[in-house]
């Protein structure tokens, strides 16, 4: 039984405004409808106009994803009911995508697979949907729309992937190409990548594609994606195996369980029906718009790209300059970032650790990502330090430190400070700083 | 009273009257009249006073409609105003912002007297199907106004304001004019922005005025046209500030635009068509599509569109639940619906918009030949209140002749040229092509059409 994998992907643009609207696109964690207008609110009367930088951003990724680009481009309505959709139809694209047959080659196991990629197209983002609880108890559900009308970018594979770890190493290769191209953060953690597969499995003997097909949702990392299409590779294969065929639907990924559970079925194709956006008129993309962002994207590593590229990753101007001289250390920083992601830790904090990790290094060959990677969560996370140990050492300290034990029972806290910074000294920064704090506080009051 | 912009601001040059005084007397008019006629659904008196304490030193060429008492269709968003589109949906909803035409109207010294009545949604062609009920023809009250902006054509017809905006879809600014006497210009498409305007048919929506005097309809046309970087549809190009210089043109009529037409209506176009000829123009006869024919494409159009557009009014927002939708709106809901589905989209809008193309192209091979185009603006004069009810189809019925013109974005105008035997006025209409509304004007002026103040 072979697994059959098509990827869909939706990637943020960073574009400085809303795909429709004059709005503030860059509102990730700010004040929930702080970042809205008639337009994005889908108010009576509010009218679309489209932000051309983001069709031409769109057009830039399909051209780095080798597609062919439709030069007579017009939006779609895709009608569905949802709470965080404000106008009862999504602005998309669906006859003509921007962008369509191309592919991207992706290393994978010391060869080069080459994915096939259906379409690229420009599309709004929704607003975002959550649940509390109220005073009294009761389910609310709370929508903030700053997300509302923000271009999103939905890259569609062909279902060739066939293998849960190649679709983890597609998504981490198109997430480097996109990354380049400087228009979008294509951060999972907020939502500026988002990955849903597609997987069904087809019996030995059969040539087409099963008549099902299971999406699913809520995935957050890379490891995920792998860990539910494996999941759902089972299951499809147990049911298959009984006779049965999987339903058509949409699933939900559950981390704790690592399981897949439904979320809602599609018993059939659901009629979004589709109509040309009577309120946008056609957008031409021409020659030379095109030429443009071609020329953009062969021109992706002049130096100041480069430099502006470390320098938004989080290096000082010093070490960009640093990396574009260094390319090999450059190319380690960029595949490390683009390839690792740590749910727990800052992502800017992450991503300098990366660059002073890679600028310490003697050498970059033979060094890899893997290797820088752990090298630096391991400097931001606190390591557990044998707790006997530590107090030996605290007491030490006190024994030491007469004046600045003196200095903080007359009330001076500051002398704290100078006792924390000799723990600290000699455990060499390797203990957990606010356990130190709690222990000498505990000791000093005794 | 029966004040038109120039007269108006006539006064006031002379200091007769002041603004307030002029306001004040329109709204006693609307106390007195309006509980027959429901005109208007919302007199805001502490809106109005709020306006005329704001205007700036009268400058009636910095401010072209300084001072002068405009209705607006409830259709238009206005801040702090109530706008229902005539629907119970609707009926709580205060918009947070104005539409393009009300800003341009506030900025050009325009006083906004109220909210008018109309079909709700614009959905027809009589004000009947408003949900607050409908509105009274001043010329015989047992009839109705035609719409759907039967509110907006009465409003100017029994001087409940000076002048008045409305929308047209297809036929819903030319139609009531005609039927309630009064002049209704429908802009080319794109030529008046949409924005806060709450969307019928996208694609053919345009605002535009109606008015006692051609003067007054050039005089708000130059206000409200204008590319606006809120609306990707609106026209990029300026208004022309006069017609061409030709004084004499040539005049197409098509007797496809005759069928099915009532005899006092069928005169009055003769009459019309004499009266061009004597006023030396060149008259043609040449050969339109038949308008029966744009009523299968203009119907399933604007029901796709329909039904797409009020899909924003999920239940969630503005308060209040989708079952008031009145029962026209669900029946263009649920043919709009059909008419997108999977595997009837080709067969229905695919196809319509193929017609429609054919119906522009008919109009284009028409205005290589003549420069104008009279037809009658409706088949009949205003008919009894009910009627409506009677015909599933109403809207299209009466707007048989104003359809090919919308569909193809035209301009087009109605005047009145006089009375049939029940005393009720007859409309006329000159299309002319795509962004020619000032030869319209002009045309239309030489008739000087008289606007019976009427109650």
């Amino acid at each position: 039984m072979k697994l059959i994998v098509g990827m869909e992907v939706h990637v943020e643009l960073n574009t400085a405004r809303k795909m429709f609207c004059s709005c503030d696109a860059r509102a990730f964690g700010e004040k929930p409808n702080t970042h809205v207008c008639p337009v994005c609110l889908g108010m009576p009367g509010a009218l679309p106009v489209p932000n051309r930088e983001a069709i031409l951003w769109t057009a830039r990724i399909a051209l780095a994803l080798n597609c062919s680009i439709n030069e007579n481009n017009y939006f779609e309505r895709k009608h569905y009911f949802y709470p965080d959709l404000p106008k009862g139809y999504q602005i998309s694209q669906y006859k003509h995508p921007i962008g369509f047959e191309g592919y991207l080659d992706v290393p994978y196991k010391g060869k080069t697979e080459r994915i096939t990629i259906e379409r690229v197209h420009l599309e709004e983002d929704t607003g975002k949907l959550s649940y509390a609880t109220d005073k009294n108890g009761a389910r609310i559900g709370k929508i903030d729309f700053n997300r509302s009308g923000v271009p999103l970018v939905e890259i569609v594979t062909h279902p060739v992937i066939h293998d849960p770890e190649l679709a983890a190493a597609y998504l981490k290769q198109l997430r480097m190409t996109i990354f380049h191209l400087g228009v979008s953060d294509v951060d999972m953690e907020k939502g500026s990548m988002r990955c849903e597969p597609n997987i069904s499995v087809r019996t030995s003997g059969q040539s087409k594609l099963p008549a099902y097909k299971v999406e699913i949702k809520n995935i957050n990392s890379f490891r995920f994606v792998k860990k539910a299409i494996e999941y759902e590779y089972t299951r499809q294969q147990h049911m298959l195996e009984k006779g049965k065929t999987p339903t058509q639907e949409t699933r939900r990924y559950v981390e704790s369980t690592s399981s897949t559970e439904p979320m809602r079925q599609k018993e059939e194709a659901r009629d979004y029906r589709y109509m040309p956006e009577p309120d946008i008129p056609p957008i031409r993309l021409t020659k030379t718009d095109i030429k443009q962002q071609q020329d953009t994207l062969d021109n992706t590593d002049t130096l100041d790209k480069k430099i502006s590229l470390f320098v938004q990753l989080g290096a000082s101007m010093q070490h960009a300059e640093f990396l574009t001289k260094h390319s090999d250390k450059a190319a380690l920083v960029t595949d490390t970032i683009a390839l690792f992601m740590h749910e727990t830790i800052d992502r800017m904090l992450f991503q300098k650790q990366v660059i002073s990790a890679v600028i310490n290094l003697a050498s970059a060959a033979g060094t890899t990502p893997q290797q820088v990677y752990e090298a630096a969560i391991a400097k931001l996370t606190p390591k557990q330090f044998d707790i006997d140990l530590l107090h030996t050492h605290i007491d030490a300290v006190l024994s030491q430190q007469a004046k600045a034990v003196q200095d903080y029972k007359a009330g001076n806290q500051s002398a704290l400070n100078v006792l924390m910074g000799a723990v600290m000294r000699i455990t060499k920064g390797q203990a957990d700083a606010n356990e130190v704090r709690q222990a000498l506080i505990k000791k000093l009051s005794s | 009273m029966k004040y038109t912009i120039d007269s108006l601001h006539q006064a006031y040059d002379e200091k007769q009257v002041s603004v307030s005084e002029v306001v004040s007397s329109y709204t006693k008019r609307i106390a007195q009249l309006n509980p027959t006629l429901n005109a208007y659904l919302t007199v805001d008196e502490e809106a109005i006073a709020e306006q005329v304490s704001k205007l700036p030193k009268y400058d009636k060429h910095r401010f072209p409609l300084w001072g002068v008492p405009i209705s607006v269709k409830d259709n238009y968003c206005t801040k702090g105003m109530h706008t229902t589109a005539a629907s119970n949906v609707l009926k709580d909803f205060v918009p947070q912002y104005d539409a393009t035409v009300i800003r341009k109207l506030r900025e050009a010294g325009a006083i906004i007297l109220g909210k008018t009545n109309m079909d709700a949604w614009a959905h027809g062609s009589s004000t009947e199907t408003s949900d607050f009920g409908p509105t009274k023809n001043p010329h015989d009250i047992t009839r109705m106004p035609g719409g759907s902006s039967g509110g907006a054509a009465v409003s100017v017809a029994a001087d409940l304001c000076v002048a008045a905006v409305g929308t047209e879809t297809a036929g819903s600014i030319r139609q009531p004019a005609s039927w309630c006497g009064v002049i209704g210009l429908k802009p080319t498409y794109g030529r008046v922005s949409r924005y806060g305007v709450i969307a019928m048919a996208s694609s053919t929506d345009s605002p535009g005025p109606i008015t006692k005097t051609v003067a007054d309809a050039r005089s708000i046309l130059r206000v409200i046209a204008g590319h606006d970087p809120l609306d990707a549809t609106s026209l990029p190009d300026r208004l022309a500030d006069t017609s061409e210089t030709k004084k004499t043109i040539t005049i197409g009529w098509s007797s496809t635009y005759l069928d099915g037409v009532s005899p006092d209506v069928k005169h009055g176009f003769e009459k019309t068509l004499q009266a061009l000829e004597q006023k030396g123009h060149h008259i043609q006869e040449i050969s339109l599509m038949s308008p029966q024919l744009s009523i299968a494409v203009y119907t399933v159009i604007q029901r796709a569109e329909v039904s797409s557009n009020l899909a924003r009014f999920d239940g969630i927002r503005y308060g209040n639940p989708r079952s008031l939708f009145g029962s026209e709106a669900k029946k263009r809901i649920m043919l709009g619906t059909f008419v997108l589905s999977v595997g009837y989209f080709d067969a229905y809008y695919l196809k319509a918009q193929k017609v429609r193309t054919l119906i522009i192209n008919d109009f284009k091979r028409a205005f290589k030949t003549v420069d104008a185009i009279l037809a009658p603006t409706a088949p009949t004069t205003a008919l009894k209140l009910g009627e409506s009810a009677k015909y599933p189809f109403f809207g299209e019925i009466m707007d048989v002749l104003v359809e090919p013109s919308s569909i193809a974005g035209l301009p087009g105008i109605s005047f009145p040229i006089g009375k049939d035997d029940h005393n009720l006025p007859i409309g006329m209409q000159l299309l002319a092509p795509w962004k020619e509304e000032q030869r319209l004007l002009r045309l239309t002026a030489e008739f000087n059409p008289e606007v019976e103040q009427v109650l």
